[in-house]
């Protein structure tokens, strides 16, 4: 045998390839050329891993038109309530034009956030309602106010109203209504029936609204890729294609983003919609969000600032204080979460059937979770879904009710509502009540849903988390 | 028709305020504390995570990464955690660091505490009270991990315990009774999970056998044709069991004599080793040494190795049977790559195409090193180095690959030899 620590020199043929003089003159070329490719190499891909993340932005406009900033919506909106309030102050019993005048109290609420358009609605509503005669009146925009009120019975009851019209309404209209009804019954926690309504409504009239309700069906039903598809379907069905609801569906695919843990594909898109409407306060919130989640903290308050500053918006607010908190500014967080709960008592005095959802969330962050429960618990009973359930479940964890909260999780999981939070509140309730392995096997439900779900910066997620 | 088309659509954008669409109210998710919980053969360490901000809140002090500040956390996090055994005697509480820091996310505070039973009392056993933040935040909640606990049954996989609220301050911790021959066990696990992952000590160990089954050219300064399998298999032997004793003796000695070395160092020299084991069968720069140098090397390889048991703590290191168990997990997982490759290296060099994979494999060695080096040197991630980590990943694919193009190769030879016309 051999000893191969003193291998002697044979006379076999060279292995080689390279000539014996210059050989280890080629060997340093080969490293160094070695050395050049991968520092090449990574300064091309350096800080690139998101190169292939590419989401896509396309919304399914073919074009768009319309004012490009959030002030020239503004001051069309303002244009057509001061319009529409001058015709209706010149026939104030003719209730088509108070109608009217709702219609663009509506735009300017869903521009602005304005709770106070929503309550002027409701009292313009049913002055319009004392005019018309019997069976008559702004049966369609009444029952669309109540659902984004949150009155399911008063949105229901205006739906019945509709079936009884002497003229059918036309076909588009016809799908509006079913959409309405599937609405109602989504929020009642009745998915089977929302999602037969919701087809029929697309089958009548395949448009923006029953389009966005079948993505937001499919949203919280964890079927993230045809929600997205479903938004791309609904711009490209776009009649009024303006920046403005460029914006909104570019928001949609956001929430789609950081429902699923796609939070590249969030952030592409939250930088649309802040490219194509300039200016929007929901627009700027989500985009400081992203910065927040990119760690840019600095950027993200100055920018949460003027977003909560220009709008007055108590959500904004919210998330900025929560940030506030998170970073150890306390009594700057203390003094937005004093302004929002200021603005959310307001609120809840106006319209507490719209404000609850909102109110729970300020509450159990930053306010009282035994307000909170309450609220919780209100909310739920008027509107048993999924998100109110979370909510709920939220509360009574935060209130020491954790046997309640894990039975509320387990029906709405067994309802088909799909939510990695769900999950993930779900193996905190375990965890408290010591059941170690099933708060494992919880949280690797929730992450199957948001592989980010319990990523810390996931905190820093307040518009759009699912 | 337009002022219809708009008012739907205004209907359809006013489920912004009222939760619908964009933005809808759900449960926001809140930072919480988190700690994990190791358990070794006499005490227990506690890593715990309490978010920066819920920490300002709760305790009113500064949060600045500055000594005093860490020291006040230290207090203030001593007087809201304690740890008590089944008997009531309370266990002594040592929190040896607290910073603050922003890992991901959110900033925390981070702390490590060891915690010890008092005499006789058992490690696994025993009752936490826990009420930082907890206590004047209803909506906090600490979620108790067990991280490692190579004398249970879990070994180093991560397990809820339980967690504590406003309600339920008190957490009764039962780890069950431990055994030697588990710890051995999970030790002998662990050592073979390591270096299956550490792709660069296997590497380093098949870059030093590429030239193994050559003779050295008639010149000394190239590798030359083929030398008998038993004489290949023999220096194989003896560089890997070279290896083995370099890399046992820093593995055992460095955690006994409690010497601790930087990780950036030993890494950037393990790619070091790569590279010039790389080197040397590309082209012979130490013939006939290979033993020595997989001896030296692997005393670098070893101090890799006892970082990994100096973190997994918790008297791992003071605990001869569980070292061993995790040198025999190296091995164990060593000699199955080495006997994996070995089909595919011997038949290959029996074949005319030798240097294909002797080249092949040197220059892949050669360039896994410079990337490691790269991102070792700079702590920068490196997408190459990522992608060769990606790559060796499927090692086993790669072998089976290997070993399909050697027989391939092989018995193309042998037909092509059985063709060529005997010379006169």
């Amino acid at each position: 045998m051999t000893d191969v620590t003193a291998r002697p020199p044979s006379s076999a043929p060279d292995g080689d390839q390279f000539g014996s003089s210059s050989r280890l003159w080629k060997i340093a070329f080969l490293i160094l050329a070695a050395a050049t490719l991968v520092a090449l190499a990574a300064q091309w891909f350096g800080g690139g891993y998101d190169a292939a993340e590419t989401a896509s932005t396309g919304v399914g406009f073919s074009r768009v038109a319309g004012p490009q900033s959030y002030a020239q919506e503004r001051e069309r909106v303002e244009l057509a309530v001061s319009n529409t309030s001058a015709r209706l102050a010149s026939a104030p019993e003719q209730w088509l034009r108070r109608e009217s005048y709702v219609g663009a109290l509506s735009r300017r609420a869903a521009l602005t956030g304005n709770y106070t358009d929503l309550a002027m609605m409701d009292d313009e509503l049913a002055r319009a309602f004392g005019d018309a005669p019997d069976g008559a009146g702004p049966v369609i925009s009444a029952a669309a106010h109540a659902i984004t009120v949150h009155r399911l019975d008063d949105a229901e009851n205006y739906l019945d109203m509709t079936d009884r019209f002497a003229v059918p309404p036309r076909a588009g209209a016809r799908g509006e209504l079913l959409g309405m009804r599937g609405d109602v019954e989504f929020y009642r926690g009745d998915y089977d029936a929302a999602l037969r309504n919701y087809r029929a409504s697309l089958r009548l009239n395949e448009d923006v609204g029953s389009l966005s309700r079948l993505s937001t069906y499919q949203l919280k039903h964890g079927q993230f890729d045809e929600a997205a598809a479903n938004i791309r379907r609904a711009g490209a069905t776009a009649q009024i294609p303006s920046p403005y609801l460029a914006a909104f569906f570019f928001l949609r695919l956001a929430d789609i983003g950081l429902a699923s843990g796609d939070w590249a594909m969030a952030r592409d898109n939250v930088d649309a919609a802040n490219r194509a409407f300039s200016g929007w306060w929901l627009a700027e919130a989500y985009q400081a969000q992203s910065m927040a989640l990119a760690g840019n903290i600095d950027g993200a308050v100055k920018l949460y600032v003027k977003a909560a500053e220009s709008s007055g918006d108590p959500t904004v607010m919210d998330a900025l204080a929560s940030l506030l908190r998170a970073h150890g500014r306390i009594d700057e967080s203390r003094s937005w979460a004093d302004r929002a709960g200021a603005i959310w008592d307001r609120r809840m005095a106006i319209l507490p059937s719209a404000a609850r959802g909102h109110a729970i969330e300020h509450e159990l962050a930053l306010g009282d979770p035994v307000k909170a429960l309450r609220i919780a618990a209100a909310d739920y009973r008027v509107r048993p879904h999924g998100q109110t359930a979370i909510m709920l479940a939220t509360a009574q964890l935060a209130n020491g009710q954790t046997d309640e909260a894990l039975a509320l999780l387990k029906q709405t999981e067994e309802s088909g509502w799909v939510s990695a939070r769900a999950w993930a509140l779900r193996a905190e309730a375990e965890a408290l009540l010591g059941n170690g392995k099933a708060s494992d096997r919880a949280r690797t439900e929730a992450e199957k849903i948001d592989p980010k779900i319990f990523d810390p910066a996931q905190s820093y997620i307040w518009f759009g988390h699912g | 028709m337009a002022d219809l088309l708009r008012r739907r659509l205004a209907v359809l954008l006013l489920a912004i305020c009222a939760g619908v669409l964009p933005g809808a109210a759900s449960a926001h998710s809140t930072p919480n504390s988190e700690v994990q919980l190791d358990f070794g053969s006499s005490e227990a360490r506690a890593d715990i995570i309490v978010p920066m901000g819920d920490y300002a809140a709760a305790s009113g002090n500064a949060i600045n990464d500055t000594p005093a500040n860490r020291r006040a956390a230290i207090r203030w996090l001593t007087r809201h955690f304690s740890v008590r055994s089944p008997d009531g005697r309370p266990w002594t509480i040592d929190i040896q660091t607290a910073e603050f820091v922003q890992i991901a996310g959110p900033p925390d505070l981070h702390a490590i505490a060891s915690m010890v039973p008092p005499s006789g009392a058992p490690v696994r056993q025993f009752t936490i009270d826990w009420s930082a933040v907890v206590d004047t935040d209803p909506a906090h909640f600490a979620l108790f991990v067990a991280e490692r606990d190579l004398y249970g049954r879990y070994g180093d996989e991560r397990e809820i315990i339980g967690a504590v609220r406003s309600d339920r301050q008190r957490l009764v911790v039962d780890r069950g009774d431990a055994s030697a021959m588990t710890g051995f066990a999970n030790a002998v696990r662990l050592g073979g999970e390591h270096i299956a992952e550490g792709h660069d000590h296997l590497l380093f160990l098949l870059a030093l056998f590429l030239p193994m089954p050559l003779l050295l050219a008639a010149s000394g300064k190239r590798w030359g044709g083929p030398r008998g399998p038993k004489d290949a298999i023999w220096g194989m032997t003896k560089i890997i069991t070279s290896f083995t004793v370099g890399h046992s003796l820093t593995l055992i000695a460095a955690p006994l004599l409690g010497v601790h070395l930087p990780a950036q160092p030993v890494e950037v020299m393990i790619a070091l080793s790569i590279l010039i084991s790389a080197i040397h069968a590309w082209h012979p720069i130490f013939p006939g040494r290979e033993p020595l140098v997989a001896v030296l090397f692997g005393l670098v390889h070893g101090l890799a190795f006892a970082t990994l048991v100096g973190d997994l703590g918790l008297g791992l290191n003071r605990e001869i049977l569980s070292i061993l168990g995790f040198n025999v997990g190296i091995e164990i997982v060593q000699l199955v790559v080495v006997l994996a490759f070995l089909p595919a290296l011997m038949l290959f060099a029996r074949t005319d195409h030798y240097s294909w994979l002797r080249l092949g494999g040197a220059g892949f060695a050669g360039v896994a090193a410079i990337s490691w080096m790269i991102e070792r040197i700079f702590a920068v991630s490196n997408p190459l180095a990522s992608l060769i980590d990606g790559l060796l990943e499927h090692s086993p694919i790669l072998v089976a690959l290997l070993t399909a193009a050697a027989l391939i190769t092989y018995f193309a030879d042998r037909r092509k030899r059985g063709k060529e016309p005997v010379a006169a």
